[in-house]
């Protein structure tokens, strides 16, 4: 089969060029990206299911106390946003981590001279694709139906808050994904997801007394950085800017640096 | 039994140069040592099969070189370097054992990926038809059958044209044409300068592809050297022949080390067979068929590792 003229192999190592080295990290990106898109048993509820429950809540069962408070409309959008964006992060990254360690790719990454932290990369950049994905199909229906009202300007920072805030449920999904296998991936996120947004109060104000542990939840960052770019600022007790910036610059370097012990060790 | 720590030569009896090399290596996992006191080297140009049972510390000895793990003590070298260093890694492919690939992607799409962290890697349509899978480019990894899926791995491998290939029991699940498809790349790597470590549990692939051979057992290199070298340690030989001679009076000679009947002729194991053979044939005027075979690199390995135990 191989009686075709080949080519000498020559000893190739060294260097990879720039553009050799940004094509490595796109080509991961892309086949990341792909993979996700193929997947449609992830990419289909992570999507449709924070929408179907804001179409639910806020335009069906909340519209007319919307209608009466406009800052409700902002704090159910900034609420189901917060779950389309950390939903994809979390759940899409720790289930096809802790699976690509159990089939032994990780290892294989190891070995393989991809430029440093492609993987990482690759996983983190589709997250943050996917958590768009996400987010926009809600925030084009709350635009199209009146539920958000804010100015061009205030919903452009809503958006950046939202999508960057996405970045620490990245980094605790590599984390779950690094930590336990496939099969209880999705168990130990839900774990750690779903109280979170109960007792961050994220979709319903908190008694006084449960304040004190709000700012443990990276949810609860997320959503009071959101209020803040919209700038309801005064209707609901929130955290301060800076420190929900820190508190989720923090989570991320946490989360991250404990996958990435576990994958340099473990695989 | 030769010595762990040799120098290999070349065909002219020229020291090789060494791509790979384990020194003094110790290698533990919790505590307990799988490799201890190894010395390894893989010169260039050639084929380094790394046998020896389950445990003996083949994997291991092949993650020391991958970088996946480091040695408690001792040197090991990749390309005359560290493991650890991602240029030297651009000089190796690696197909390992108990590794699925992403089952989403297309077999083009994996060694696209793959040729994306080479300096100068083969293009897919060549990396392809080297391994023989042309057909299989556009077919999902998930749907392809085991064997076929070994041959994308290989693919894998062989992309960012290596100077230095691990193959980690390449051949499981292989059907026969596939093997030698993928035996015929091998000769055709080693032709081209590359150098390969193989482990396999397939003796006769070793005998058919390695110019090297190390056993491993225990931790320890107990023997390495030359396929015919590795023969040679066993001194023993196979005597068959149609004789009416009973197994259990044959057994009693001096040189026999084992002997049964196998449909109908007798197999004598020798450590003498020249002794045996003269005692045969005066013995019974009626033998024939006569065969004196010499150990296979399965009977060499057998009894080595049978010694180490």
């Amino acid at each position: 089969m191989n009686a075709l003229a080949l080519k000498s192999i020559d000893t190739e190592t060294g260097l990879l060029s720039p553009g050799r080295t940004a094509g490595a990290y796109l080509t991961e990106i892309r086949f990341e990206f792909m993979r996700m898109l193929r997947n449609p048993a992830l990419a289909v509820p992570v999507v449709l299911v924070p929408l179907a429950l804001y179409l639910l809540f806020a335009m069906l069962m909340a519209r007319e106390a919307i209608a009466k408070d406009p800052a409700l409309g902002v704090f159910l959008f900034s609420a189901f946003s917060v779950m389309a964006v950390t939903m994809p992060a979390l759940f899409g990254i720790s289930a096809s981590l802790a699976m690509e360690r159990e089939m032994g790719l990780m290892r294989l990454k190891r070995a393989q001279p991809a430029p440093p932290g492609t993987w990482l990369v690759a996983k983190i950049t589709c997250g943050v694709l996917f958590c768009l994905l996400s987010y926009l199909p809600m925030l084009g229906a709350a635009i199209a139906a009146g539920t958000l009202p804010l100015g061009a300007g205030q919903i452009a920072a809503m958006s950046v808050a939202l999508i960057a805030g996405s970045i620490p449920f990245c980094a605790l999904g590599l984390m779950i994904g690094a930590l336990v296998k496939g099969s209880a991936a999705p168990g130990y996120a839900n774990l750690i997801y779903l109280p979170g947004c109960y007792l961050s109060g994220l979709f319903f104000p908190l008694p006084p007394s449960m304040h004190w542990q709000v700012p443990l939840w990276p949810q609860a960052h997320i959503n009071h950085l959101a209020m803040h770019a919209a700038g309801v600022t005064t209707k609901f007790p929130l955290i301060p800017m800076q420190l929900a910036i820190g508190a989720l610059i923090g989570f991320t370097v946490l989360f991250s640096a404990v996958a990435l012990w576990r994958l340099a060790r473990k695989g | 039994m030769t010595t762990t720590n040799r120098v290999w030569t070349d065909a002219i009896g020229e020291p090789a140069e060494t791509l790979l090399e384990l020194r003094g290596i110790r290698a533990a996992y919790d505590g307990i040592d799988v490799l201890y006191g190894v010395d390894l080297a893989v010169p260039r140009g050639s084929v380094v099969a790394l046998l020896g049972p389950n445990g003996a510390g083949k994997t291991t000895a092949i993650n020391l070189w991958l970088g996946l793990i480091e040695a408690d003590a001792g040197e090991v070298t990749l390309l005359g370097g560290s493991p650890l260093d991602i240029e030297r890694r651009r000089g190796l492919g690696v197909m390992m054992q108990d590794v699925e690939m992403y089952k989403d992607l297309k077999v083009r799409e994996l060694i696209t990926l793959s040729s994306s962290y080479y300096t100068n890697p083969l293009s897919v349509e060549e990396t392809l038809r080297r391994a023989g899978i042309s057909a299989l480019a556009n077919k999902a990894y998930g749907k392809l059958s085991g064997g076929q899926k070994r041959q994308a791995q290989f693919a894998v491998a062989i992309c960012g044209r290596p100077r230095v290939l691990f193959l980690d029991e390449p051949t499981v699940g292989l059907d026969v044409q596939a093997r030698e498809t993928l035996w015929g790349n091998v000769r055709m790597l080693l032709a081209e300068g590359c150098s390969i470590v193989l482990t396999t549990h397939y003796l006769e692939e070793a005998e058919a592809l390695a110019s090297r051979v190390a056993v491993l057992a225990k931790g320890r290199v107990i023997a390495a050297g030359s396929v015919d070298e590795m023969r040679a340690l066993v001194a023993r030989r196979q005597i068959t022949c149609e004789s009416g001679l009973a197994p259990e009076y044959v057994r009693q000679w001096p040189g026999v080390i084992e002997v049964r009947r196998e449909r109908g002729r007798l197999a004598i194991v020798a450590a003498d067979a020249e002794a045996v053979v003269r005692r045969l044939l005066a013995e019974d005027s009626t033998l024939s068929r006569l065969e004196v075979r010499e150990a296979g690199l399965s009977e060499a390995f057998t009894e080595l590792t049978k010694e180490a135990a």
